[in-house]
């Protein structure tokens, strides 16, 4: 797989992240983000297109997204097909948490709904399954209350560790 | 028999990490202490990703650290149900069967913690607001309450659901819904879906102040012609309305003076002793959702012909017969919409052993689903009149909910434990007429009947321009108004490599087999 192939007819745009890397993608490929959409459409496509706030290895991720979500050559996409990019899709955010927070935010900055979607869905089925202590684990979030500040948030929601 | 499987699960990039994608490598994450990662999210997000959650889960996240303190306290849906509050489903039944005094007691605790949960709440806008608890004009007060604090944050989606048993044995009084609330509200009202559900109706005459609300669904309340004319006259933009075993007069009009309605979709279940429904000046009207029993029985004046029905047939008794309505479907109703694409039939409960012998065509039906079909003996048959009267079909779906002997149990058994099924060889193929636009079958609550089988290779034989057949598992039961609930009743039923091994031989390349 490389980041360099591109099909002989198709436009292609180039895209440049945070440290510097470029990648060339399909221009229809690349409107799935609303953000980019609005650059080529006035008239970006010439140069590079940079996409500061994202480093190479997410826009990586995110251009693989584009290229499994740019609307199909031939029309309406079938049952199977979506089938196959909804199984796609849950494999795509497979990842570690870090990495999950990060396609999250590039899906923010590149108003990318889809993505949006599949990200925040994810990180709330890690808030449904697991335990405070065990959130606080798998996000790094440090415990700043006092004591006696977490005593009384705690007793407020008393009901829900009933 | 391999490859198929492959087919089957299409699995192209089953090893596919993305993290490795290109050849980059994604830091690890050290040992040393590392900034919270939630930390680089804006609030928006957070508050997103929390609405996602259940409110209960959404709740003990308050207590994660500073930041998260407030953020469960912004979410944009607020169920306040049971489900939340305690952390497990109420069963209606034990609540009914409960001492009065008890009953109260937890009414009361209810009460109390949706007062302390909107008390707590510091967001700005509520988009989906929902009620679902046993209660009683008793504590009226509290609920109008609620709803205002609904009003105050904007909301589009509202429900209050506060059902206990059935209306004709109630011995408590309804809750009045407080319409007057959004008339005080005026044009502010951003309602636009409203679903009640024992709540008493009286719209006032001349309201306005659910000027934008597109969809409403009563159940389990009286409605008088009165009531009807007020909330089409007071919801200009109604679109879909839906009548759940509502106490009805005989005859309901629908029409709304001198305008138009913009009425889209209609639903009447259940509402006794309605018999007769007239509706006047729906050009916009597409969509009907109606018991069998009413078959003739809906009038559509200066309105627009529909392309969708929905029916469910009546349980019968000495007035109502399902053979009949199975011969008005199949005889009559293609007559009486002659532009109808999309028909679903309902057939809860009910055997059918007769195929009506005259049938009239559908020319434009593309979409049928027979949910809850039961009748094993007439199945092949029936679905091949179907079929016949519908020749421009594209999909067809059906929900097999079939009841065996205890000799086709055994049958079934063998089936399941490995035995080869060969019976279906027997089918005389060629007694049944050929399709020649269906292009795909879902067959759900598919366990390994022998005559699901059957019906399997009818359809892989006959249709011959089927691209895609699903074999589910999983029954749906039609919840109305285009929903369903999934329920998986035959998680001892065949597994899939057992329906792989029968059906496989019989189907041909052109087709893909989807087991779920």
């Amino acid at each position: 797989m490389s980041s360099t192939l591109c099909c002989s007819f198709a436009k292609n745009v180039t895209l440049r992240s945070s440290d510097g890397q470029t990648f060339e993608v399909e221009e229809a490929a690349a409107q799935v983000s609303q953000t980019i959409k609005r650059m080529i459409e006035d008239g970006c496509t010439g140069s590079v297109i940079p996409v500061p706030n994202l480093t190479g290895p997410v826009l990586a991720l995110v251009i693989e997204y584009f290229k499994k979500h740019s609307p199909p050559s031939d029309g309406c996409p079938t049952a199977l097909l979506e089938m196959e990019i909804k199984d796609w899709d849950a494999k795509f955010v497979a990842v570690d948490n870090d990495t999950l927070l990060d396609l999250t935010l590039a899906a923010h900055y590149l108003e990318i709904q889809g993505l949006l979607d599949l990200t925040c869905h994810r990180v709330a089925d890690i808030l449904n399954d697991n335990s405070v202590e065990k959130i606080r684990e798998i996000f790094h979030i440090k415990n700043d209350f006092t004591p006696e500040e977490e005593a009384e948030e705690r007793s407020k929601i008393q009901w829900a560790f009933e | 028999m391999e490859r198929k499987r492959e087919e089957i699960r299409p699995e192209g990039s089953v090893n596919y990490i993305p993290k490795y994608c290109f050849g980059f490598s994604v830091p690890e994450i050290d040992s040393a202490p590392v900034a919270d990662l939630t930390g680089r999210l804006p609030e928006d997000i957070l508050s997103s990703i929390i609405s996602l959650i259940s409110m209960r889960e959404a709740a003990t996240t308050s207590i994660l650290s500073k930041r998260w303190r407030y953020l469960s306290k912004t979410s944009s849906n607020l169920d306040l149900d049971p489900k939340n509050m305690l952390g497990y489903f109420l069963s209606l039944n034990h609540f009914k069967s409960q001492h009065p005094q008890w009953k109260e007691k937890q009414r009361g605790r209810f009460v109390r913690w949706a007062n302390h949960i909107l008390e707590l709440y510091v967001g700005k806008k509520v988009d989906s607001f929902r009620v679902e608890y046993p209660l009683g004009s008793d504590h009226g007060c509290d609920v109008d309450r609620w709803i205002q604090f609904a009003i105050d944050m904007q909301v589009q989606n509202l429900s209050i659901n506060l059902f206990e048993h059935h209306l004709s044995d109630l011995s408590r009084e309804l809750y009045k819904f407080p319409y007057w609330l959004f008339d005080q509200a005026g044009t502010q009202s951003k309602i636009k879906h409203l679903s009640l559900n024992f709540c008493s109706q009286s719209i006032p005459a001349n309201f306005n102040g659910l000027n934008s609300l597109s969809s409403l669904s009563l159940t389990n309340t009286s409605l008088s012609q009165e009531n009807v004319d007020n909330i089409l006259n007071g919801c200009p933009s109604l679109e879909w309305f839906t009548m759940n075993k509502c106490r009805c007069p005989l005859l309901l009009k629908l029409s709304s003076g001198c305008r138009f309605l913009r009425l889209r979709h209609l639903r009447i279940f259940r509402c006794d002793p309605l018999e007769k429904v007239e509706i006047h000046d729906a050009m916009s009207i597409a969509s009907i959702e109606y018991d069998a029993k009413m078959f003739g029985q809906v009038l559509l004046k200066n309105c627009a012909q529909l392309v969708r029905i929905c029916t469910t047939f009546t349980l019968p008794n000495l007035q109502y017969d399902p053979g009949t309505q199975m011969t008005y479907i199949l005889g009559t109703l293609a007559k009486d919409y002659p532009l109808l694409e999309t028909l679903l039939v309902v057939i809860p409960l009910v055997q059918i052993d007769i195929i009506p012998k005259h049938l009239t065509t559908f020319t434009r039906l593309k979409l049928l689903k027979l949910l809850g079909v039961r009748f094993r003996k007439i199945l092949l048959d029936l679905t091949s009149a179907f079929l016949e009267a519908a020749p421009s079909l594209v999909e067809l779906e059906m929900d097999l909910q079939l009841p065996c002997t205890d000799e086709e149990k055994i049958e079934h058994q063998k089936i399941v434990d490995g035995a080869d099924y060969t019976e279906h060889k027997k089918i005389p193929l060629k007694e049944y007429r050929q399709h020649q636009c269906l292009k795909e079958v879902v067959l759900r609550g598919f366990c390994g009947y022998p005559i699901q089988f059957d019906l399997a290779v009818l359809l892989l034989k006959n249709a011959h321009l089927l691209e895609k057949m699903r074999i589910v598992r999983e029954v749906t039961v039609y919840s109305g108004d285009g929903e369903c609930l999934v329920v998986d009743l035959y998680k001892d039923g065949i597994k899939q490599e057992q329906i792989l091994k029968i059906l496989g031989p019989k189907v041909p390349f052109t087709v893909n087999l989807v087991l779920e």
